[in-house]
């Protein structure tokens, strides 16, 4: 084994999820299983990728092909960085709050709560926004869930 | 969250494999042996993405095997620093809390990369963030945001017998993480529901 280029691209998740739906398809029409680790490592990345509140698991879908251009081309005007544009189509924030975790020192470069809300309001145009209180939900049931599951597992380990 | 890495390497398809479609047969091999599976100072391996080039199948002597020398690219986890990610919480002790995502476990945030104010439980086992007279919990699976700031290597590869004892067994890569800034913590608190805007940029403290 040779490391030809350790990081030749960034991807999106969005561009890993299509991958691995993509491959999926390819597979069902191969014969034959597929090693069993690939098959745990997508599963388990899906299930990640369909966790609220994941914008992949949001509905309607937000992403489709051309729709990152399309992001970019709108954020041009104000000066991002490749990292801060990069999160902000993982992460879609479309509140001041969660634009500042991931923008550094934002209240210096991005003054103002008009300017802030005009920069989300971009973000929630191109990409949509999420239902809050489905989300919520979402992530209260999910924690629930996994909750049990732990607690099953002590029993059986006890 | 995902970067690609190139890589060249030697692929060995055993007869069994003769009657699958070459490209598949390299691909499962690539796979077999990549996915699920850390690099060290690369990442966490996650699936084939393109194969850039094949040479020409060469049978050795002495076994049935074909070599194949490729180049391919494979689709890795590797967080930059600063990073911000979504994960949950799996369990709190005293030195920490550990998060956790469905296909990678070993996240970290040291007790003392939580907000100023957190406090360690030890009746639940769980932190609490003690801000206004508010109390907030950090409970066991909740979602939260936490941003990456350090990463942890440890190889491997085997040791001698001498060195073998003093080795603690650790996983080959490790993140470690902060919830220090405004923001970052469990989803629900920050994820407020639409009308709250004007009291939320107060530092946004108000619990929801």
């Amino acid at each position: 084994m040779k490391i030809l280029e350790a990081q030749s691209a960034t991807l999106t998740n969005y561009e890993v999820y299509q991958h691995l739906i993509d491959q999926r398809t390819k597979y069902a029409h191969v014969k034959g299983r597929r090693p069993g680790n690939l098959e745990t490592v997508v599963k388990e990345l899906l299930d990640y990728f369909n966790e609220a509140p994941s914008p992949l698991a949001s509905k309607p879908f937000p992403y489709h092909d051309g729709i990152f251009k399309e992001l970019l081309e709108k954020l041009r005007r104000w000066d991002f960085t490749k990292a801060e544009i990069l999160m902000i189509m993982n992460l879609r924030p479309t509140k001041p709050e969660n634009l500042n975790t991931i923008v550094e020192e934002m209240e210096e470069r991005f003054p103002g709560d008009e300017l802030q809300w005009e920069i989300v309001g971009v973000i929630a145009e191109v990409l949509g926004k999420p239902d809050g209180e489905a989300e919520r939900q979402a992530m209260t049931e999910e924690a629930k869930e996994a909750r049990t599951k732990q607690q099953e597992g002590m029993d059986v380990d006890g | 969250m995902f970067i690609l890495t190139k890589i060249a390497d030697l692929v060995q398809i055993v007869p069994e494999d003769f009657g699958k479609d070459p490209g598949q047969a390299i691909e499962d091999n690539i796979n077999a042996k990549y996915a699920n599976k850390v690099i060290q100072k690369i990442g966490l391996c996650i699936c084939l993405y393109d194969l850039l080039s094949a040479s020409e199948g060469l049978i050795g002597h002495g076994t049935g095997l074909i070599n194949v020398n490729v180049e391919f690219r494979l689709v890795v986890f590797r967080p930059f620093k600063h990073e911000v990610m979504t994960g949950r919480i799996s369990s709190a002790t005293t030195s920490g809390l550990r998060i956790r995502t469905p296909f990678f476990d070993e996240i970290f945030v040291p007790a003392s990369k939580l907000p100023e104010g957190s406090k360690f439980k030890h009746d639940d086992q769980l932190y609490v963030w003690e801000t206004d007279g508010q109390i907030l919990y950090y409970d066991n699976q909740e979602t939260v945001r936490f941003r990456i700031e350090d990463e942890l290597w440890h190889d491997q590869s085997p040791v001698g017998p001498r060195e073998k004892e003093e080795q603690v067994k650790s996983s080959p890569y490790q993140l470690i993480a902060t919830m220090e800034d405004a923001g970052l913590g469990p989803c629900l608190w920050w994820d407020g529901e639409e009308g709250g805007e004007e009291e939320m940029e107060e530092g946004g403290e108000e619990g929801v």
